[in-house]
C-alpha cells in the first residue's frame, strides 16, 4: 500500500511580496547581529622613529581598570576575567615584539634593577600608555635605561567602562543597547630618552572577553603599527 | 457625613505629602564640593564643548546639541549663563587633565573676569541598527571656581534611546540626537537648583 495514499500534497505558493519581505527581514537580522568593529583613535598611531637594531623591549604587565560608566565606581577585575585578559594582552604584545625581531627583556633579567622599579612605573600605566611622562616617571625610566640606552618599555592599559545591558519594553517597543566599552592604550617608550617611540589607542564597543573575536581584533589593531626594527648597516 | 467632616481638613496635608513625594530628588553626581552654595554662583560661564570622542563617525553640532541644550537646562535650574569663546589649545584638553583640576589649568579657562566656568566634553555617541535602532551617548561636565581655583562639581551623563520594529529602523537618524539630549539631562540633573 502506498504510504501517500489518502494524503493530498500541499503545495505552498509564496507570493512575490512575501519572498521580498522575508529577504529584507533576513538581511536586517544579519545586519543587526553583526558585532561592532573596534575603532582606532582618529589621531592614529604616533611613531617617532624606527627602533635601533640592538634595542631590547621590556613588556610591562598590562593594567586593566574596571569602572561603572555612569558614576566611575571602581569594580573588581576578578568579576570580569581580569587576569585572563591581562595574560592575553601580554601574550599578544610579546608576539608582536618578537615578530619585529626585537629582544624581549624580562624584568628579572635586568642587571640588579629591583623589580620594584617596574611596579612603580606600572602604577603610572594610565598616563604612560597615552604618552604622558612627568618628571617623576622620567627619573624612573632613566634609571631603567642606565645600563642599556636602547631599552624601551612597552606599556599597555585598558580602561573598561561597564554599562548596563540592552533593554526592551514590550509595551512601548522602546529598546536600548548595551553601552559597555573598553579603550585599549599602548605605548613604547625609550627609557634613556624618556621619549614616546610609538603609541596607539583602540575603542572596543563591548566588554572585553578572552573568547571574543572582537577583543582579539581590537588587540591586533592596537599593535598593528608597532614600529619595525631599524636595519643596521 | 461625620467622617467627611474629619477628613476634609486633612486633604491639603495629604496633597502636600503627595506633592513633596513627587519632587525629583537631586541626582548624586560624581563630585560636588561640600561647600557648594548655588546662591553663591551668580553666573556660569559656559565654554565651547570639547569633542573628546575616539570614534567621530556620527556628526554632532556641538554648539546646538551640547552648549545650546545645557545652557537652557542650567537656566531652568535657576542659573544665569554666559558663553565665552574658545581658549587656546582647548581641543587638546583631555578628561584626565580636567579631572586633575590643576590651578594652572583652571586659571586658563574662560575670560579673566569670570568666576564660575563650566566645561562639557562629548565622550561618545553611537547609533546602532538592530531590530529597530538605538543610540547611546556619554558626556562629562566640570564646573570650576576660578577664585578658589578648585573644581566644585563634576559628573557624567549617559543617554540611551531606541525604538524597536520597522518604525524604529526608520528613526535611526534621530537616535543620536535623542541620546545626546538624554545624556545632557542626566548630566545637569546633579547640579543643585538655584532658587532666588
Amino acid at each position: 500500500m502506498n504510504s501517500s495514499c489518502g494524503r493530498k500534497a500541499v503545495r505552498v505558493s509564496w507570493s512575490r511580496s512575501t519572498v521580498l519581505a522575508m529577504a529584507v527581514t533576513s538581511i536586517l537580522i544579519l545586519i543587526s547581529c553583526a558585532a561592532p568593529k573596534p575603532v582606532r583613535g582618529l589621531a592614529g598611531p604616533v611613531t617617532n622613529m624606527e627602533i635601533a637594531p640592538d634595542s631590547t623591549v621590556l613588556i610591562l604587565r598590562p593594567v586593566l581598570k574596571f569602572e561603572r560608566i555612569d558614576n566611575e565606581e571602581p569594580l573588581s577585575a576578578s568579576d570580569y576575567q581580569g587576569e585572563a585578559l591581562e595574560a592575553r594582552i601580554y601574550t599578544v604584545a610579546e608576539n608582536i615584539v618578537k615578530t619585529r625581531n626585537l629582544t624581549v627583556l624580562e624584568a628579572r633579567q635586568t642587571n640588579g634593577r629591583e623589580p620594584g622599579i617596574y611596579g612603580r612605573i606600572r602604577e603610572k600605566a594610565p598616563q604612560l600608555s597615552r604618552g604622558l611622562i612627568n618628571s617623576h616617571v622620567n627619573a624612573l625610566l632613566q634609571a631603567v635605561g642606565e645600563n642599556n640606552e636602547h631599552t624601551a618599555i612597552l606599556v599597555s592599559y585598558v580602561d573598561v567602562k561597564v554599562g548596563s545591558r540592552g533593554t526592551w519594553n514590550p509595551y512601548s517597543g522602546a529598546i536600548t543597547s548595551d553601552d559597555s566599552k573598553a579603550i585599549l592604550h599602548a605605548a613604547l617608550i625609550g627609557c634613556a630618552s624618556a621619549r614616546v617611540l610609538w603609541k596607539d589607542q583602540v575603542l572596543l564597543r563591548e566588554m572585553p572577553r578572552t573568547e571574543s573575536s572582537q577583543f582579539h581584533e581590537a588587540l591586533e589593531l592596537l599593535f598593528s603599527n608597532f614600529p619595525q626594527k631599524e636595519i643596521s648597516g | 457625613m461625620k467622617r467627611a467632616r474629619y477628613v476634609t481638613p486633612l486633604l491639603p496635608c495629604i496633597l502636600l505629602v503627595l506633592l513633596s513625594g513627587c519632587a525629583a530628588p537631586l541626582k548624586k553626581g560624581i563630585y560636588l564640593a561640600p561647600d557648594f552654595q548655588p546662591g553663591a554662583v551668580s553666573e556660569i560661564n559656559l565654554l565651547p564643548p570639547i569633542d573628546a570622542r575616539i570614534d567621530k563617525e556620527v556628526e554632532v553640532d556641538l554648539e546646538k546639541q551640547l552648549r545650546g541644550e545645557i545652557r537652557s537646562m542650567l537656566k531652568r535650574r535657576g542659573y544665569k549663563v554666559s558663553d565665552s569663546d574658545r581658549v587656546d589649545n582647548m581641543e587638546q584638553l583631555t578628561e584626565d587633565e580636567l579631572k586633575s583640576a590643576l590651578p594652572g589649568l583652571i586659571r586658563r579657562l574662560g575670560p579673566p573676569g569670570a568666576r564660575h566656568v563650566m566645561v562639557v566634553l562629548l565622550l561618545d555617541v553611537k547609533t546602532k541598527f538592530t531590530f529597530g535602532s538605538t543610540g547611546t551617548a556619554e558626556v562629562a561636565g566640570f564646573i570650576y571656581d576660578k577664585e578658589s581655583e578648585k573644581l566644585i562639581w563634576r559628573d557624567k551623563g549617559i543617554g540611551k534611546a531606541g525604538q524597536g520594529g520597522l518604525i524604529g529602523m526608520a528613526m535611526k537618524g534621530m537616535m543620536d540626537e535623542q541620546a545626546i539630549s538624554m545624556a545632557n539631562r542626566n548630566l545637569v540633573a546633579s547640579i543643585p537648583k538655584r532658587s532666588d
